[in-house]
């Protein structure tokens, strides 16, 4: 156990002293989360902003009509009746926003919602945010004159327009924040914490078994007075915890930075942060815990078969893409129902029972026991696989046979 | 001291086995440099790595101390340090650092590892750049600081593979010089390298290894006797042209 911890420490020791693995491993992702959610919160902002103070230009061969429309949309508006020479290229060129077209110049709006053989042709530019929004706001105008017409023709055959409010309805919804946020962290946190434990065996993990048979420093190791088993526990309680340890602080940073996000960059957390209760993290930790064991005994396998660390991301890669599939499918509702037995499939279970952690009322312990329970039986197996092929020649040295 | 009985090593692959030592036999006294010349592929170094238990033979028995390397591998690691030129050092820890990793590992006092450190970096000149990361270092700093390693805790045999490959001939010559002392303080030594000169020089018998099979083994006179030549190049090359011819 002594030398186990002393290759251990010395690993951990090696990594924290590297500065710059230290702030592309650990850093910069909690750097990337909270930039990359701050700017895109900010842009949405920004560009909500821009949509509302633009003032649309809209092409029509009945300006009253197109004005009649326009006023019930409720936008800044400006029409444009002089037909351009080419009119869809001067959409797309963004000289016009949208064209509304009315079949009968002459009709009015009355005649165009109560008869059959009058249109209104509308040409936009979906791929164009103005133009998009524009045809969105019209459209709501129009319905607001239908409903009025629709409204006044009840009145004249005195029937009470309210009947198009009825049933009166009340939702009330019973979804606690913590409900709300959880469902939300629930459908992402599983997927972003398979990709980060991972990310950080790619990195840190093959670094130690395959790339140090890569650089001739394992046989240094070797001849030493340590046991075989001990250098291969060492090293996979190290990546164990590195993993651990970025997956933890990237969810963190990825939940602070969502939040931020979604209160408009504003404050530290609001109603997201009622997700998380005492009782759940620690909960969280236990499994993604054992999910890191998983991951790492994996990893320390894969990496001592391996002969270079491209040939154990290569092997890895298949595992990786199941993972992230599992990880997707977490996303929908229901993703992971439909899969038999997957509570009993080592590292698929942790991201079905985080999960079930965000969404459930009352905190799963069993379903927790259980992952727990069989990813690290199958991480001790494999981590004694490991040992035995750093015991064995053929798999030390594959580098030189 | 050290038994070297009819070892033999294949190395199977896919497709075609290679065998690296045939039937090599012959033993090392204590206190003596031994010598094991031969071309590139020979079989030196993997001889030298059954000794230190990083590889098992086939065949045969090594026994180092009176410990067999397979049975008894802790005890002979605790006995042997081992050097190879194609072992390296890379990372952010100090050499200071990294001989207190591998004393600890070692299981040395605090006390031990620190004066081994101190007279090791003395004698090897490390002083320098002993608080230096090891990422800087030149090739010569590298292989002084895997010498310190080797010896950080005192082992009674040393195994170079090719000590001096690679190396300055002023760092060459240092670590030569220190071999020599080492044998002075009753250490027991075995080298392996194809260099004539390093094996005339240095060693008190040789034993010249080609396509896995000791030809020779003897004093440097003794070998020139039995191969009637006058210095160890061509007694050498006799041997390997023979071997080639057969």
């Amino acid at each position: 156990m002594k030398d186990t911890l002393l290759i251990f420490r010395k690993e951990f020791y090696q990594t924290f002293k590297d500065k710059r693995t230290v702030f592309s491993t650990f850093v910069l992702p909690v750097i990337l989360f909270l930039v990359i959610f701050q700017v895109i919160g900010s842009m949405q902002t920004q560009t909500e902003q821009r949509l509302q103070e633009t003032t649309f230009v809209i092409f029509t061969n009945q300006e009253t009509l197109a004005r009649e429309v326009l006023q019930q949309a409720g936008i800044l508006f400006q029409i444009v009746t002089d037909a351009p020479d080419d009119l869809d290229q001067s959409i797309r060129d963004r000289e016009i926003h949208l064209a509304m077209i009315f079949s009968d110049p002459t009709k009015t709006m009355d005649e165009y919602i109560r008869m059959d053989d009058l249109q209104i042709e509308f040409i936009s530019f979906s791929e164009q945010m103005e133009s998009s929004r524009a045809l969105n706001h019209v459209f709501y105008g129009i319905s607001q004159l239908r409903n009025q017409e629709i409204r006044s023709i009840m009145e004249s055959l005195g029937v009470n327009p309210e009947v198009l409010n009825r049933p009166y309805t009340h939702t009330t919804n019973i979804a606690t924040e913590r409900e709300q946020a959880g469902n939300f962290l629930g459908m992402m946190l599983p997927y972003m914490l398979v990709i980060y434990l991972f990310a950080g065996s790619f990195s840190l993990g093959f670094d130690t078994t395959a790339g140090e048979k890569e650089r001739q420093t394992l046989t240094i190791l070797l001849v030493n007075q340590v046991s075989r088993t001990a250098i291969a526990w060492g090293k996979i309680l190290y990546m164990m915890l590195a993993n651990l340890l970025m997956a933890l602080i990237s969810s963190v940073a990825f939940s602070i930075g969502f939040s931020r996000m979604m209160s408009g960059g504003s404050d530290m957390g609001g109603d997201f942060m009622a997700a998380f209760s005492v009782d759940l993290i620690a909960m969280l930790i236990i499994t993604v815990l054992s999910m890191s064991v998983i991951v790492a005994s994996i990893i320390a396998a894969i990496g001592i078969f391996a002969k270079t660390v491209k040939e154990a991301t290569a092997y890895t890669m298949p595992l990786y893409i199941v993972a992230i599939i599992f990880g997707i499918m977490s996303m929908q509702p229901g993703g992971l129902e439909n899969i038999p037995f997957i509570g009993f499939i080592p590292l698929m279970n942790g991201i079905d029972t985080l999960k079930a952690l965000f969404t459930s009322n009352v905190i799963p312990y069993q379903q927790i026991l259980q992952t727990v329970l069989i990813n690290v039986g199958v991480a001790v197996f494999l981590a004694w696989v490991t040992s035995r092929m750093f015991s064995n020649e053929k798999f030390v040295f594959r580098t030189e046979n | 001291m050290i038994q070297f009985q009819r070892v033999n090593k294949v190395f199977a692959a896919r497709k075609k086995s290679v065998q690296a030592l045939k039937d090599v036999s012959f033993e090392v006294k204590k206190g003596e440099i031994f010598g094991l010349l031969g071309p590139n592929g020979a079989g030196k170094t993997t001889a030298l790595r059954i000794l230190s238990t990083l590889l098992v033979p086939t065949q045969g028995n090594v026994v180092v101390c009176g410990y067999d390397t397979q049975k008894e591998s802790q005890q002979v690691r605790k006995r042997v340090g081992f050097l190879s030129s194609d072992m390296s050092l890379t990372g952010n820890m100090t050499s200071r650092e990294t001989l207190r990793f591998f004393g600890e590992l070692n299981h040395l006092e605090k006390g031990t590892i620190e004066h081994q450190i101190a007279s090791l970096s003395q004698y090897l000149g490390m002083k320098d750049f002993l608080d230096r990361r090891m990422g800087t270092y030149s090739q010569g700093m590298k292989q002084k600081t895997l010498i310190a390693i080797a010896l950080i805790h005192s082992p009674d045999i040393i195994v170079f593979d090719e000590p001096t490959n690679g190396l300055d001939i002023l760092t060459a010559r240092t670590v030569l010089d220190y071999l020599k002392d080492l044998q002075s303080q009753g250490k027991t030594i075995i080298i392996s390298t194809h260099v004539m000169e390093v094996a005339r020089k240095m060693c008190d018998r040789i034993g010249i290894i080609d396509h896995g099979m000791l030809k020779i083994i003897g004093t440097l006179p003794e070998i020139l006797k039995k191969t009637e030549t006058d210095d160890l190049e061509d007694a050498f090359f006799s041997i390997v042209k023979e071997g080639d011819a057969a």
